[in-house]
């Protein structure tokens, strides 16, 4: 017949081992991460592409942190010609040689970038309403994005100018070659540049 | 050897124009608007496009009347609303240049820039 206090004993020796093994276990990872992380194995070049996991991990991260940022972001009225005046000559000199535009379908910087910049001058399939993707493309050219080859524009133009630039992309799929020459030369006129 | 390193800093630090991110850099490899391409598309009249395209191609006309306009008679600055847009495109505009002889109006346009250029530092600190 067992008595209460061997009953008692046994459990708490169970529980001991338990804990001991989830400890192991902890260390053990930890060791073999940080031995991964300092054997340089890991491929950091941008000729070397993601895995599907750390891709996915990635994506999600970028699009929920996007998201969250710019749900609160004000959209303005950006049917106004004037912007598209003011967006197109910024546009073709900052974004255009990673970016592309209509007729350009490569550049050094679209092929060697990685993560790729998307093609702005095709039509994107980002499943999201008119305002929520003009909010996200303005948090994503304000605020850039991290480890990619996507500057923050923030820090050195204004809110009005990150908007006209929001309001050309919006056109650029539809711009045929010539319609976007006219919008993007500087010439001498510079009307749209207000900033 | 601090002393160089100083005038170097002061050098960058005056130079604000190289770091601004203004329009009127761009001037130098500045390239006309093909107007003539306007023409043939299938747009709509009150696409913003087609609207755009229209205010570009007429701003460039009026331009170089005003440029032809400021050849023969010298305007007054104040006066005259267009000396505007020196201050917004500095020296490197044609008819800036034509002005440029003008100690006063260039001194202005400088103070002018200046300011501007510390509007724009002063807005981009604003929300997020
Ligand atoms: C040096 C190259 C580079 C330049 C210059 C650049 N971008 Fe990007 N951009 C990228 C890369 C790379 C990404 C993708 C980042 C990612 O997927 O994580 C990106 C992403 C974007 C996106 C998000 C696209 C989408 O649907 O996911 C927008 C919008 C954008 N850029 C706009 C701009 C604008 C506007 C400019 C100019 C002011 C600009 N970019 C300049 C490299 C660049």
């Amino acid at each position: 017949m067992l008595n209460q206090k061997s009953i008692t004993k046994h459990t708490t020796r169970a529980r001991v081992k338990i804990i001991k093994s989830v400890l192991w276990a902890g260390f053990t990872f930890a060791f073999l991460g940080a031995a991964f992380i300092y054997s340089g194995l890991y491929p950091v070049g941008a000729d070397t592409q993601h895995n599907k996991l750390t891709y996915a991990l990635l994506e999600t991260v970028r699009e929920q942190s996007i998201a969250r940022a710019s749900s609160s972001v004000k959209v303005p009225d950006l049917s106004n010609p004037d912007l598209l005046l003011a967006g197109g000559p910024d546009y073709n000199e900052m974004c255009a040689t990673c970016h592309l535009k209509p007729g350009v379908e490569q550049s050094d910087m679209s092929i060697g970038l990685y993560p790729t910049p998307p093609n702005l001058a095709k039509d994107r399939t980002l499943g999201l309403a008119d305002l929520e993707s003009a909010q996200r493309d303005f948090c994503i050219i304000k605020h850039g994005i991290k480890a990619s080859g996507m500057p923050a524009w923030g820090p050195t133009h204004d809110d009005a100018r990150i908007w006209a630039m929001v309001a050309f992309i919006n056109k650029l799929p539809n711009l045929a070659t010539e319609h976007y020459q006219i919008l993007t030369a500087r010439g001498e006129d510079d009307s749209g540049s207000h900033h | 050897m601090k002393y160089i390193l100083s005038i170097v800093t002061l050098i960058f630090a005056l130079s604000t124009n190289a770091f601004a991110h203004d329009p009127s850099m761009h001037k130098a490899d500045a390239e006309k608007p093909d107007c003539a391409a306007m023409h043939d598309t299938k747009l709509d009249a009150s696409d913003p496009v087609m609207l755009a395209m229209q205010k570009k191609c007429e701003s460039k006309m009026q331009m170089e009347h005003h440029e032809e306009a400021q050849a023969e008679s010298k305007p007054h600055a104040k006066a005259d609303p267009k000396p505007m847009q020196c201050t917004m495109e500095h020296e490197k505009m044609g008819h800036c240049e034509m002005m440029a002889d003008d100690a006063e109006v260039d001194a202005e346009v400088d103070a002018k820039s200046e300011e501007h250029n510390e509007a724009h530092d002063a807005g981009t600190s604003e929300n997020h």
